[in-house]
């Protein structure tokens, strides 16, 4: 694997979970909240 | 992929913006943590039956965590609540909102960003001093640490302290044995007799 694919899914990994973990969390999705 | 989009921004209505922002600072956080923990292993013990490894490794992840940090302020220029301009994300003192955070964190990005691309420049700077230099990273990361608690939507929240200190304690404690390792060696000991 190239440094270039290897850092892009490294990013991928942790910034989809966090959405999918934000995105579980009802209320705190507007910064007006 | 055009399909995951759309329903991301359905189901976050118009905060779209907003919230991948603070997903790609979290991110940031636990990349970073991770690059410094790889950096300080590189340089003990462990290094020396997997150092080409963790070279690679410590490359990686402070690559994905500089284009973390820059989806984390540039997604922010799309919000529609706070309406930051690029100088408000890019440069220190210009955003009034949070302005001592915020600007912690534009200076982390731009000391994380200089030191680390500075590695490809290495041969020109002087390895020797390139090294010194880089361990400016620590001060760095701990800025962009402080600016996460001090600033961050979700710092007040027990779920984002709990993994902040899953991911920072590891790399205080490398620290700590990297700053007292020398101190407490025998040879540094007879050094000083």
């Amino acid at each position: 694997m190239s440094l270039a694919r290897g850092t892009t899914a490294i990013v991928e990994a942790p910034l989809l979970a966090s959405l999918a973990y934000l995105l579980s969390r009802p209320g705190t999705l507007s910064p007006d909240a | 992929m055009s399909t995951a989009i759309g329903s991301l921004a359905t189901a976050t209505g118009p905060h779209l913006f907003w919230i991948t922002s603070r997903a790609a600072g979290i991110a940031a956080l636990l990349l970073s943590s991770l690059a410094v923990c790889m950096g300080l292993l590189m340089g003990g013990r462990f290094a020396k039956r997997r150092g080409p490894e963790l070279r690679v490794t410590h490359e990686a992840l402070s690559l994905a965590t500089l284009a973390a940090i820059a989806v984390h302020g540039l997604t922010l220029i799309g919000d529609g609540f706070l309406h930051p301009s690029l100088a408000d994300v890019s440069i220190p003192f210009v955003s009034g909102y949070e302005t001592l955070w915020t600007s912690a964190g534009i200076v982390a990005f731009w000391a994380l960003a200089l030191l680390g691309l500075s590695y490809y420049a290495r041969t020109r700077i002087g390895v020797q001093r390139w090294r010194k230099l880089h361990r400016l990273t620590a001060l760095a990361w701990a800025l962009g640490v402080a600016h996460s608690l001090g600033e961050g939507t979700d710092a007040g929240q027990m779920w984002f302290l709990a993994m902040t200190a899953i991911a920072v304690l590891p790399a205080l404690a490398l620290l700590a044995i990297r700053w007292l390792a020398p101190a407490l060696s025998p040879s540094k000991r007879l050094e000083h007799t």
